[in-house]
């Protein structure tokens, strides 16, 4: 998709705004013109004997007060555009980024995908948007010129010629200002990136006693980064100048064209003025066409990068009907169809590899019936995650199938939602909000007071019991960037560890209580922290999960009711004599 | 903080640059002399055209003005180059400062803060500044020449101009001044709804998996809508009032230029002025405008600025509590280790070290058993000396190590966790953790020393090889063997193996054990291990339960006792009481 097109199609949805900014800028753009040749006119009958030169002066006046009203209307205008256009690319690219498997690495670290939701829709859609005005700026700067040659046609070829070249050497400038913009963001993102590291391993650097040598390493990243941005900043320099002073040269040269026609007595102080004040005018207009001439070959370079996480470009620009509301209703909570209630649970020699090890699960089948709890056990890296994970969609299979109830799943990724299992990851994530938010994730809290069993009722009460009420704001466990109106960080194993109960919990409950499904997955429930164990043991007394089967995945040598291990990515046993043995303790476990 | 303190804090990296900053005022003002010098131009173009003057004498003013314009041009172009160097010199040696004094904070302060938010101090608001730094003394000093000079020049074409011009100038600054509440306020609310929108996407990328399996994509995409909303909301209202503070002082300034119009047709009519005058007048009010929208600017960045200059000099304000000692050296060889009545906690009131007591004799392993919790990683802060204890000492060699220099003490302490800390950069950079005096042939002997030649010969490149940013490309234990050539490097007397296995397949695991022996020969090492596998190699063992020792002694003879915690450990064979 070029450029042009993929304006287009933004404008395409937004033509109110459009029109109303170009109404609104084009109006205080003309505005401006007719106070300029209201002073000319001023100048011109001055020598007279008549009032006429005050009336000039009032329309100069009144004509530039209107101007300034004018603007409210683009401003307003050009808000809903903007307003319009980049929610339409961020949730299009969040939808992107939601559509690939779960568990299946982003092609960009989140801080570079954060800088593309920021940045990058904000450049693409703000210079996307102004476009208009610089259509608006040329149709005037023409008109002005149009009026110029009225007075003098070979003053206006002069200041046509003038600013025409001004204008191309503007255009020479910014492209070198693009090529250099993107080396400033390469190093501000090796500074940045350079930073970030030292920053997250200063334990290691204060221990191993290599901080003056890691300092010495940032000085150099930022002298490195301070070479290329004095480059564009030259540039940025020569521009400004060549922008702000520029019609200075071209009334310069008018002036000695004008001058022999002054002496002949052809041409008026008045005429005078008007280009002066024209020329000026059309200078700075030249300015936002050039920016936006630039902004518009670069925009290929955010379109593509966006468009790289939405999944192309025309995912990029899908009409998406957004509704600009504040409030957020919840959803409505899953409907369990009869259709759903699993009997069995199928999967026919399923693979996957990652593409960077080449690791994963090969050929792997097996069959879960209803009500029954399987552990998958394993060594580390022998592909226990790996399976659940592509089982569920979360990672795309590259073979195999996945049956439900004797049905190939056509699309894993989509059908394995709630209320069909209840899946919480390895590292459960706890969002920034609080408690309640977490665990409800958008469901309506009005009946969601647990009701299923005295077991479940005394989990939540020993929940709302922790430290700080649920309603709290809570921090998220990973993010860097999120408020900090929490202050304590939640990983588990450090200073922050008495909020790993929670995490842990509210990710259970966001899985298995409010959304209880038909099969539950649970990856390592006891990892991290040992406390998880207890809690883990609650769990399993309430009995909040659904009414189908569970599938663990734990550590070899753990006690559980186990049904498959899988070991170097293949299904090397099942129910031999250690199974059966934590068969007996899970059954006994089950039923105390 | 006040503005005072604002500017004293910038004139500490701007002092050094003093020259340059002479140079960049002379340019600027030089500019601004040829600027007032146009409308006497214009005059004498106007007034000699009028009074029918030949061509040549018309040509002359014609000419400067073009050669002035011309001028001009060079005079910016350099002068912004110059506040652009000036600039760079001065934030950047703002950000080393802030990175060294960051750097050398307690690990209890990096806990509170993450490396995201120190980042947007470092880089971000120092960014900020930068605007500031460059432009604020150079564009307000040249902005308050200029006005002065059209004021000078409107009074000395008699007192009425330059009264109207004076009053224009007044009328301008009071709503300039009126105003710039109204921008600062307009701003206030939209950086912390972006943040929160930011934040709110970078979270739910993040937790893509969890937000799929609960099937709450839609409600996310939602709620992003709705963020988007109230920011735009924000956004508009922000607009409006900064075009209305705008706008106002573009009312003044065309009410000035009004005024300029009326007094010139009185006076023309009068027969007190000249046309060229009249236009002259007209147009010294014009330039009026600009040093004054200049200003007004300037005055909004330096709100900006203060507001990031008001966190850089709090964090600057932050100092380690963990400091250096008065210099006592440590012996070489290998380090006894002694802890003696330690007490530690990081609240008060919730006792994470009680009394611990114990000694290691040089050269000796001890493995360190206890469940999340117990105060075992705790006992490894206080060793490295991450935190100091409430009560009681911890020694090396008998020292006590607050009497040390940290420098001399994490020279001789090594400590590897599960966390490597692995850097963009090549392998050889990572294994001497940027120190340029660490030889190839030293990296390469330290390689063989720990039996991984072999596996090095994977590295292409050799110690060329680029690592991927945050250690990518290489699994959890491949970056613990790079962590162990590392530590070899620099020869420490006591090595700590924090939970270092935790991660590792089993295919590594072969060859960091290997490694793991020779790198302990000869040394003294505490290992806490994930697998009891691991601490086999210990001589001795300590159990540790809610911060006290409930077991302590050679593991030999603990493996024999079948009562003992560790046999029972060995043979519950539960290794989540470890972890």
């Amino acid at each position: 998709m070029s450029g042009f097109s993929f304006v287009r199609r933004l404008y395409g949805m937004m033509l109110p705004g459009a029109l109303l900014t170009a109404l609104g800028f084009g109006a205080g753009a003309g505005l401006g013109a007719v106070g300029a040749i209201m002073t000319s006119r001023f100048f011109d009958t001055l020598p007279g004997t008549t009032q006429v030169p005050v009336r000039y002066a009032i329309a100069f006046l009144v004509a530039w007060v209107v101007s300034m009203l004018t603007e409210y209307v683009w401003l307003y205008g050009i808000t809903l555009m903007d307003r319009f256009s980049t929610t339409l690319l961020r949730v299009n690219m969040l939808q992107g980024i939601y559509r690939r498997p779960g568990a299946l690495p982003l092609s960009v670290t989140p801080g570079e995908a954060i800088t593309r939701f920021r940045d990058d829709v904000q450049e693409s859609s703000f210079q996307s948007n102004r476009f208009i005005m610089s259509l608006v700026h040329l149709g005037v700067s023409l008109g002005m010129f149009a009026y110029l040659f009225t007075i003098q046609p070979l003053l206006a070829a002069i200041g046509l010629a003038t600013v025409g070249v001004i204008f191309l050497i503007m255009r020479r400038i910014q492209q070198k200002i693009v090529i250099y913009r993107d080396k400033v963001m390469e190093r501000t993102e090796a500074v940045t990136g350079y930073l970030g590291e030292i920053f997250g391993a200063v334990a290691v650097l204060q221990v191993a006693g290599a901080v003056p040598d890691a300092l010495r390493r940032f000085r150099e990243v930022n002298q490195a980064r301070e070479e290329v941005a004095l480059r564009e900043r030259l540039q940025w320099g020569l521009l400004h100048a060549i922008s702000q002073n520029g019609f200075y040269l071209g009334l310069g040269l008018v002036i000695l064209a004008a001058a022999p026609m002054l002496a002949r007595g052809e041409f008026t102080p008045g005429k005078f003025a008007i280009f002066q004040l024209l020329l000026q005018q059309i200078g700075w207009r030249l300015w936002g066409i050039s920016e936006s001439v630039a902004q518009f070959q670069a925009m290929g370079v955010y379109r593509a990068r966006m468009a790289e996480l939405a999944g192309g470009d025309e995912p990029l620009v899908n009409r998406t009907a957004l509704h600009f509301t504040e409030e957020l209703p919840p959803d409505p909570a899953p409907v369990r169809e009869p259709a759903d209630r699993l009997s069995e649970l199928r999967v026919n020699s399923l693979t996957y590899h990652h593409p960077d090890s080449g690791r994963g699960i090969e050929a792997i089948s097996f069959a879960i019936k209803r009500g029954s709890f399987t552990v998958i056990t394993g060594k580390i890296g022998s592909g226990k995650t790996t399976l659940v994970r592509t089982l569920l969609g979360l990672l795309p299979l590259e073979s195999g199938e996945v049956d439900w109830n004797g049905r190939t799943v056509a699309e894993p990724m989509a059908f394995f939602t709630p209320p069909r299992i209840a899946y919480t990851p390895q590292v459960p994530k706890i969002f920034s909000g609080t408690v309640q938010g977490n665990i409800l994730m958008g469901l309506d809290s009005g009946r969601r007071r647990p009701a299923c069993s005295p077991g479940a009722r005394s989990c939540w009460c020993w929940m709302i019991s922790l430290r700080r009420s649920t309603t709290r704001p809570r921090r998220s466990s990973g993010s860097g960037s999120s408020p900090t109106r929490v202050r304590r960080r939640c990983a588990c194993p450090i200073a922050g560890r008495r909020w790993s109960r929670p995490i842990r919990f509210c990710s259970w409950m966001r899985a298995g209580w409010l959304r209880p499904g038909r099969w539950v997955s649970c990856c390592r429930p006891r990892r991290r922290c040992g406390s998880c164990g207890r809690l883990w043991r609650r769990r399993r007394r309430c009995r909040l999960w659904g009414d189908g089967l569970s599938l663990s995945v734990r550590r070899g040598g753990d006690p559980g009711l186990a049904r498959g291990v899988v070991a170097a990515g293949r299904l090397t046993c099942r129910n031999d004599s250690c199974c059966r043995k934590s068969l007996t303790n899970a059954a006994m476990l089950l039923n105390p | 903080m006040s503005i005072y303190g604002a500017l004293r804090f910038l004139w500490t990296y701007l002092k050094p640059l003093s020259a340059r900053l002479l140079l960049l005022v002379t340019l600027m003002l030089g500019a601004t002399g040829l600027r007032l010098l146009f409308p006497q131009l214009l005059r004498a173009l106007v007034d000699n055209a009028l009074a029918g003057a030949t061509l040549m004498v018309l040509l002359v003013p014609a000419g400067l003005f073009l050669a002035g314009a011309a001028l001009i041009q060079v005079l910016r172009v350099s002068a912004i180059m110059l506040s652009e160097r000036i600039a760079w010199a001065a934030t950047n040696s703002l950000r080393f400062d802030l990175a060294r004094h960051v750097l050398h904070l307690d690990i209890a302060f990096h806990k509170e803060h993450t490396p995201g938010e120190l980042i947007e101090r470092v880089d971000g608001d120092v960014t900020t500044l930068a605007g500031f730094f460059s432009q604020f003394i150079g564009q307000v000093g040249t902005s308050l020449v200029l006005i002065l000079g059209v004021l000078i020049f409107l009074f000395a074409e008699g007192w009425l101009p330059g009264l109207v011009g004076l009053g224009s100038f007044l009328l301008n600054a009071t709503v300039v001044l009126s105003v710039s509440s109204i921008t600062v306020k307009a701003w206030s609310g939209i950086r912390a709804s972006s943040a929160e929108m930011f934040s709110f996407v970078e979270e739910r990328i993040a937790g893509r998996e969890e937000v799929k399996a609960s099937g709450a994509a839609s409600y996310v995409v939602r709620g992003l809508v709705g963020m988007s909303s109230k920011h735009w909301r924000l956004r508009l209202r922000a607009r409006f009032l900064e075009s209305t503070a705008s706008n106002l002082t573009v009312d003044a300034w065309v009410l000035s230029q009004f005024a300029m119009l009326l007094l010139s047709f009185f006076l023309y009519r009068n027969g007190s002025l000249t046309l060229g005058t009249a236009m002259m007048l007209f147009f010294y009010a014009d330039l009026l405008n600009e040093p004054i929208t200049t200003i007004r600017e300037q005055m909004d960045e330096l709100q900006r600025a203060r507001a990031a200059l008001g966190r850089l000099v709090s964090l600057k304000a932050v100092s380690p509590s963990i400091t250096d000692g008065e210099g006592t050296t440590l012996a070489g060889g290998p380090l006894a280790v002694t802890a003696d009545q330690v007490t530690f906690h990081y609240e008060e009131g919730r006792p994470v070290l009680n009394g611990l007591s114990f000694h290691l004799q040089p050269g000796q392993v001890l493995g360190l058993l206890g469940r999340t919790g117990s105060g075992k990683s705790s006992l490894i802060r206080l060793l490295c000396r991450q935190y100091d204890p409430q009560a009681g000492a911890v020694q090396l060699a008998g020292i006590d190590i607050r009497r040390l220099r940290l420098d001399d003490l994490r020279s001789r302490v090594g400590l590897i966790t599960q966390e490597v800390g692995l850097f963009g950069g090549t392998l050889r950079e990572n294994l001497a953790l940027f120190n340029q005096n660490v030889t190839d042939q030293q990296i390469w002997a330290a390689v063989a020393g720990l039996g991984l030649t072999e596996w090095f010969g994977r590295f292409e490149e050799g110690l060329d090889s680029r690592i991927g940013p945050a250690g990518g490309g290489l699994s959890a234990g491949e970056a613990q063997l790079l962590a162990l050539v590392r530590l070899s490097l620099r020869d420490p007397g006591l090595i700590i193996l924090d939970e270092f296995t935790a991660r590792i397949d089993p295919v590594t695991e072969a060859l960091l054990q290997t490694a793991v022996d020779r790198l302990l020969a000869g040394r003294t090492a505490i290992i806490i291990a994930h697998r009891l596998t691991t601490v086999e190699r210990a001589d001795q063992i300590l159990v540790l339960e809610q911060g006290e020792i409930v077991e302590w002694g050679p593991r030999a003879g603990l493996a024999q006792d079948p009562l003992s915690h560790y046999s029972q450990l060995r043979n519950a064979g539960r290794e989540e009481v470890l972890a």
